[in-house]
Order: C-alpha cells, then structure tokens, then sequence
C-alpha cells in the first residue's frame, strides 16, 4: 500500500524541486538578513532616540536650574512647550524632589495618554507611570542639580512606535526588495541550472526513453564537460555495449543456430558414422569370428584353412586399423595427439608410400605414376609416421574410390618453401558442396558412398589435422565424374637451398624386412607374465614358448609380486589391469622392495599418458595391446 | 542794485542749504537712542515684544532707537546708574529710585487690560484656609520678582507689615515674576503669592492654572501703572515727541498694532507727582524694621 502511494505520488520535475530549494534559500537566508538587518536598525534607531532624549533631557535639566530656583514655572512650561515640539515625545514633566510637578506636558494626541487621563483625578505622575508600562514607550530620567543638591526631577517619555513602524515599513520595503531580488536570482540560477543541468538530464531522459523503446542507436548529446557530460559519454558508452552485446547476441544466436545446425548435422553423421562403423566393425568381426568358427572344424582341408587363417589375419589388422583412426581423431580432437620432428628422407618416404600404393593400384587394374618438380629437399623435417599416415589415407581414397584410370602423385616445393603432395585420382569425384564436408569427422561425401565404398569417414578429418599439425593442410579440387586432386602441404622445417637436388638419388630405398624381423627368434631365460585373461595368458606363452623361452604365468598383481619376490626373472609382463591387486600398485610394490629386473607394462591404454604413468610407476618400457608379436619379441 | 540783491539772495540760499545740510550731518551724526525695558519677562521675549515699538519710535522720531534689556534687575539696575538708557521702562520702584538719584523724569505709563492703575494682592489658594493677613504667619510667601518689585513685593510687604507681620514671621521666597508666584501658589509651591491684581487676567496665568481655584486675600489701593521714563538731561523737545509719539499710538493701525505686540492696550501720558503714592510706600515700608 505504501509502495502503491510513493509510486503514485506527484511527478514534481527536478527544475521545480531546484527553483523552490533556491528560493527557500534564498528566502530565508535574506529574510533573516533582513530581519536581522531591520531589528539593528530598529535599535540603532532607538538608540539614536535615546541619544535625542538624553541631550534633550540634559540640556532641558540643565536650563531648568534657574527655573526652578526662581519658581519660574512659565519658563518651566515654555520648556516643556519646547520638548512638545520634539517628535517621538509622548510626555515631559518636571517633579520636585517630593514629587510635587513643577511643569508638564502631555501629548493628549497620543493613545496611551488619552486612557491614562480617564481617572477622574489622575496626577501626573499616575499618567506618566501608566503609560510607561508599555513596551514602546522609553522612559527617562534626569536629575536637575543646583550643585548637589537635587532640586528637580525631569521626566521625559519617548515613543519607540516610530522607530517600530520605520523598521516594518523598511522590512516591507526591503522584503518587496529582496523578493524582486529572489525573483531575479532565481530566474538567473534556474537559467543556468536549466542550461548546464536541466538541458543534459532533459537530453540523457530522451536518450533512455529511446534506448527503453529500442532505439539501441540513438546516442546521447554530451553537452557539458562536466559529471553530466561524463554521464552521457558513460550512457553512449552502455549503448555501444548494449548494441555490440545485440551485435554479439545475434552472432551467438546465430553461432548457436549455426552450432546447433552443425550439431544435428554432426549428430545425423554420428548416427550414420554409428550405423557405418558398426557395419565397419562387424564386417571384419564377422569374418574373423566366422572363419575362427570353420577352422574349428577338422576336417577343413589345408587350402581352405590357410585362407581362412588370412582372412581372419587381415580382417583382425583391418579392424585394428578401424580402432587406431577413432583413437587417433580422438586424441587429435581433445589436442592430446602430439608428433615429433625429426629429420627424415624424403625420398625414401615417397618409396615406401609408392611401394603400398603400387601394390594396390596393380590389384586394382589402375595406373600409377609419380613426378618430382626439382629441386627438391633430400631431407625434411616431420613427423614421418604422421607424414606417411596422410599420404597413406589419401591414396587409399583415391585407389578406393577410382574404377579406373590411375592415381598420379607430384612432389613439389612451393615457393614459400612448404612441401606439397599432389594425389590426383580418376575416380568418382566430388561435388562442391561434398568438398566443404568430407573433411568433417564421420561425414561421408553421402551416406550411399560408405554403403558402396565402406569405410569410416575419419580417414580425410584425421588426415587434414595431422596435417596442420605438421604446419600445413589438405585442400581438395574435383571434378564429378572425373576425378579429384589432393593437395597435402606441409612444413618441411628448415630448408637449406645448398642442399636442393635435382634428381633421385640413388642410394634410396624401401623400408624392408629387416633381418630380425624374417629371422627366427631364439630367447632363453625365465619370463613371468601377470595377465588375468586366459587367452592372452595363451597367447603370450605360446610365443614366448615358440623362441625358446620359459615363461610362468601369475593371474593377479599379488601373485606377480609373490613370484617375482621369491623367484629370479629376467622380464616381467605386468598386465595393467588385473582383480586383486592391479599392475601399477604390483611395479611400485615390486620397485619399493628394490625390484631391479625390467618390468614391461601391458594395457590396453594406448594413449602417451598411460604410457607415461607406467613409466612413473617404475615400469621400463611399454607394450600395447593386442600385442604385436614382433614387438612383443622386441624385448 | 539789481545785481546786489541777486547776489543776497544767492548767498542767502547758500546759507539755507548750508544749513540744512548741516543739520542733516548733524541728525545723522546723533548717537542712537537707547530704550531700557526691564527684564519683567525673560530677555528674549521682552525683545520680541518691545522691537516693534523702537522700531517705530526711530521711524517716528527720524532717529535710530537701541532696544536693549537685562537678563535680570540688578543687571538693568546696572544700565540705570550708568545712565545707559535714553528711554527707560520699569518698575514704580526703579522709577523713583532712578529719578531721585539719576534725574530720570516719567513720560509715559501703562495701561494694561484696560487699566492704567494697577493694585496689589496678596493671593491665595481657595481650598488653603488662609482667611486674614494674620493666617499667613508662619507661612511661605512666594513673591513675584524680588525685593525692588513695588507691586508683587513692596507693597504687599507693606500690607503685611500694617497686618503685624513682621520680617521672619513668614518665610520670603522670590519667583521669577508674580505670574510664576501666582502659578506657584496654585501648585503649592507656597501658601500665599504677591503680585499685582492684574496677573490673573495675564495668559501666561490663565491658560496654566484655574484662577477660579484662587483669590485676593488682601487688595491694595489701585495706584499708577508702570512707569516710561527718559533721561533727564533729555531734550526737552525729544522728550516731548516721544511722549507725543507713544502716548498717541492708539490713533494709528501701525501704533495699535505695536502696541498689542507690547501686551498693552495704551500708553497715556503721567507726571512725576502720580507717583509720590508709591514714595510714601517705599518711605513707611523702610521705616520697618
């Protein structure tokens, strides 16, 4: 209710509140000056009076000694005839030392003298006593002396109702004075207040009202330089913000349309990249498991299980495949995947690159051909298997998706002294708005070409940042029908123009099997592997048994750390994950009891941080799964 | 013949206007005359009062007239012995005493309120009880002027002193003039006043008391107003005109007007001898003790 009355109390404008604080102040500080001002002339008045009457009195006194020895009472009355003249005399009268009058006057004219003499027999002192009992009248005294004798008393009585009606008449004169002055001073300092206050807060009110109704672009005057200025410039200021805050609003609206636009589209594709990669899963799986399922059977006959085991190889590492791109994307996405520069051949990268895609354009029936645009770095600078891994997915594309023709490769140095990859194909090409999508994770040119080409659509998202992370990019020109070109350009790191070639050099060479990979391998000593899964305990053993070695197998940390306590091994496989006690906490156990043989983590942790909280527990080295035979034998 | 007579009458008006222009040098020459008024009122009304009438003598007269007073008696006393005043106007005591020491001679006396004689009286307030000459003993007696005023004083004196009052049987005061005597008595100031009859009639009395509240105890016999009197080595011929020219200022507007101004209402001729009465006063007071 009270809220209800204080909103609805009168709109009083700010100049109105301003003209009447000023005109109260004025008011009042020059009415009491006024006051003030006409009560001291009041008293210099009455003072001045009293000065009148005490030289009238004294003087009076002073000839009245002669009078009064000679009993001249006409002289006496001729006095107070004189004091009759005198203004502001209201009486006059001469006692003797007993009281008896001498001479009198008494201005019958004034109104206290007049109610004094309704007494039948009022004497003169009666009169005079009477009417000395009101305030405006100034009573005096004055002795007249022959020597010292006092022979008289002279009674003067003044009126200070002159004086009092000259201080109203002047406080009336000067209050008309002051308030043509109010007036004045107050038109003056509204006029200023209005220009230099009124003017601004008029214009800053206009300026809200605007913003209120949304005219977010309208701006405030900054008439004064002043704290109304600073409040203008401060209101232009929240204006600025609030339009660029629209501005961004609507970016963000639109950023988030767009996101969310993006996001539909990215869920559309990770629902089909679902349903692909689950055929992309399952097809190998079904292969593996299904040829697994018919070498159970004995009586396959040796051709038949010699495919079988292929297959089950090749989809298994196929799928491996399928497992590495997501992990790798993944990591490229969270900025965890970190690559390595070091100095490589690039000569004998392109080899190795030439020698895989050989092998497959020729399956395929498709030509393949390679140009070098001279010169040439011998060395460069990269992160060689990231190198190979985009070079790798872009031919396999290009092999993929081209029915014949061929795949061309052009090796060239740009001018800014980045190293461009050329894989032009024949194939299906791309249309336009296919090229802005296909470097988009799980995206496809269309979901009919993972049905007819299979593959994930990781491999062109993963391949662009891999590239960027080696300081350059893939861009892509195609033509439907006719085929696409894949132009990877990366930064070889430094060049040195003096160590440009010309030509091949012929001391390159493929990266081939090495002795120790075709060799056998024969191991002796003891092997204990911790492992809780029965097949990879097999496994393991079964290699480790196949070069030669003796290997003891403990299921959980706990025994690792019993067996390996009370019996001498040359290697520990230690299983990261296992029940009862886990691998970790088995190393650091191991490592606090003064464990010094090696220790070789197993995990299905793939990732560099896993690999490094290994190396921290105590491990010496780090074995991924599934295990690779030949790393596997390595150690 | 012809010629000689033509000559003597040449000379002859030679002569007379030698004369008169001698006569003429000798007028201007004359010091003024100088007219004593005796200070019965204060100095400056007796100058307002008198200035119109020495201003019309010196018109008249065709001779500068010095109108001078005194602040008091014994000051115009003063003027008398040193015969300072061609003209002099005071009291019948003054007179005699002047005339009889200095030679002064009486022109002119007054005539006031239409009364060229004046008594003296001994007043009384009405409510005071005081019945006889006799009640006054013991009481304060307020005279007007002083002991050479023959009518407020030296009379009245003489009628208490034929009453068996003697000098210490009343106490003597002295107002400035009988009216304030009368004046003082009404206010009781003292028991009894001595003054001419005439003060009640004066305004100065009337318009300040209510004579109504007092009365003569005691008259005396009217006697001769107050005195003109003039040098007496005067021109006799000087005297005369000014006799002639205040004695008749009545039958002029200008002289009516001078003398209203004066306070009187004629001034008529009188001789030495009118005053012998206030002599025989003056002699039979001093024989008291």
């Amino acid at each position: 209710m009270k809220n209800k009355q204080q909103t609805e109390k009168r709109f009083v404008s700010l100049g109105t509140k301003f003209i009447l604080l000023v005109v109260i102040i004025l008011l009042s500080t020059m009415g009491v000056a006024a006051y003030v001002n006409v009560n001291l002339q009041k008293s210099s008045i009455i003072e001045q009076l009293k000065a009148k009457g005490q030289t009238m009195g004294s003087f009076i006194s002073l000839i009245s000694t002669d009078a009064i020895l000679g009993y001249d009472f006409i002289l006496l009355d001729r006095y107070m005839e004189e004091i009759s003249h005198q203004p502001d005399v209201v009486y006059g009268a001469i006692f003797s030392p007993k009281n008896t009058n001498l001479s009198s006057y008494l201005n019958k004219q004034h109104p206290y003298i007049a109610p004094a003499l309704v007494d039948n027999t009022p004497t003169i002192l009666n009169v005079i006593e009477q009417v000395n009992t009101h305030e405006d009248i100034l009573p005096m005294e004055f002795a007249i002396q022959n020597g010292d004798e006092t022979i008289g008393i002279l009674h003067i009585g003044l009126s200070t109702k002159k004086a009092s009606e000259l201080s109203k008449r002047v406080f009336k004169e000067q209050l008309a004075e002051i308030v043509v002055i109010i007036l004045f001073l107050s038109l003056c300092i509204y006029y200023v207040f209005r220009t230099n206050v009124l003017r601004p807060v008029r214009n800053l009110i206009t300026s809200s009202e605007r913003l209120a109704i949304g005219d977010i672009d309208h701006k405030a005057s900054i008439i004064s330089n002043d704290e109304l200025g600073t409040l203008a410039r401060s209101f232009n200021q929240m204006t600025d913000s609030l339009n660029n805050s629209h501005i961004e609003k609507d970016n963000v609206v639109g950023q988030l349309l767009n996101a969310n636009k993006k996001l539909e589209t990215a869920t559309k594709a990770k629902s089909a990249f679902m349903a692909n990669m689950s055929h992309e899963i399952r097809t190998p799986l079904t292969a593996i498991i299904g040829f697994g399922e018919h070498l159970q059977s004995p009586d396959i006959p040796m051709s038949d299980r010699g495919k079988a085991i292929d297959s089950i190889v090749q989809n298994g590492a196929h799928l491996q495949q399928i497992i590495n791109d997501i992990l790798d994307l993944s990591k490229v996405e969270a900025e965890k995947l970190e690559v390595e520069r070091i100095e490589v051949s690039l000569f004998e990268l392109i080899k190795h690159i030439e020698t895989l895609v050989s092998i497959q354009t020729q399956e395929r029936g498709l030509t393949y051909t390679i140009d070098y645009d001279f010169p040439l770095p011998e060395k460069i600078i990269t992160d060689p298997l990231r190198y190979k891994q985009i070079l790798i997915n872009i031919c396999n594309n290009a092999i993929k998706f081209t029915e014949k023709g061929g795949i061309h490769i052009n090796i060239a140095l740009q001018q800014n002294r980045k190293l461009r990859v050329d894989i032009k194909d024949s194939g299906i090409g791309l249309e336009a708005d296919q090229i802005d999508r296909i470097f988009e994770a799980f995206t496809q040119a269309d979901s009919s070409t993972s049905r007819k080409y299979g593959g994930t659509g990781l491999g062109l998202p993963l391949s662009r940042k891999l590239a960027e992370m080696l300081g350059g990019n893939i861009t892509v020109t195609s033509t439907p029908g006719l085929g696409s070109c894949f132009s990877i350009v990366t930064d070889p790191g430094y060049i040195d123009t003096a160590k440009l070639i010309d030509k091949v050099p012929s001391n390159v060479h493929t990266t081939s099997k090495t002795e120790s990979d075709t060799a056998p391998v024969q191991l002796s000593g003891t092997i204990l592997l911790a492992e809780d899964t029965i097949d990879n305990q097999r496994l393991i053993s079964m290699y480790i048994h196949k070069v030669g070695a003796h290997i003891d197998i403990a299921n959980n940390g706990q025994e690792a750390v019993d067996a390996a306590l009370s019996k001498e091994y040359d290697l520990i496989l230690m299983d990261m994950q296992m029940p009862i006690m886990d691998g970790m906490q088995a190393v650091k156990i191991l490592r606090e009891r003064s464990y010094s043989k090696p220790i070789a983590a197993l995990t299905a942790n793939a990732m560099k941080k896993d690999m490094e909280y290994c190396i921290n527990a105590g491990c010496d080295d780090f074995l991924a799964k599934p295990i690779d035979r030949k790393n596997l034998l390595r150690f | 013949m012809q010629h000689r007579v033509v000559y003597q009458r040449f000379f002859a008006l030679i002569l007379v206007c030698s004369e008169l222009l001698f006569c003429r040098l000798a007028f201007s020459a004359e010091d003024p005359l100088v007219m004593g008024i005796f200070p019965r009122r204060n100095a400056a009304t007796t100058i307002t009062l008198f200035k119109p009438m020495a201003a019309y003598l010196s018109k008249q007269l065709g001779r500068e007239v010095t109108l001078v007073t005194a602040r008091n008696f014994a000051s115009f006393w003063k003027g008398i012995v040193d015969k300072k005043y061609d003209i002099a106007h005071y009291n019948q005591y003054h007179y005699i005493k002047s005339h009889d020491e200095f030679g002064y001679e009486v022109i002119l006396k007054n005539e006031e309120f239409g009364e060229s004689l004046i008594a003296s009286a001994l007043v009384v307030r009405n409510d005071s009880g005081i019945n006889t000459l006799q009640d006054l003993k013991g009481k304060k007696i307020l005279f007007g002027g002083g002991p050479k005023a023959m009518q407020s004083y030296i009379i009245t004196t003489l009628m208490l002193r034929r009453a068996g009052l003697m000098k210490g049987d009343y106490q003597e005061l002295f107002a400035k003039n009988p009216p304030n005597a009368c004046i003082g008595v009404y206010h009781q100031h003292a028991d009894a006043a001595g003054a001419g009859n005439l003060v009640v009639n004066f305004p100065a009395v009337k318009n300040k008391i209510n004579v109504d509240e007092i009365s003569f105890l005691e008259l005396s016999k009217k006697m001769e107003q107050l005195p003109w009197a003039v040098k007496g080595n005067m021109d006799p011929a000087l005297k005369i005109k000014i006799q002639s020219v205040l004695s008749t200022l009545t039958s002029s507007e200008e002289g009516r007007s001078v003398l209203k101004q004066a306070k009187l209402t004629n001034l008529l001729k009188v001789e030495d001898a009118q005053y012998n009465t206030h002599r025989e006063i003056i002699k039979e007071l001093e024989a008291y003790p």
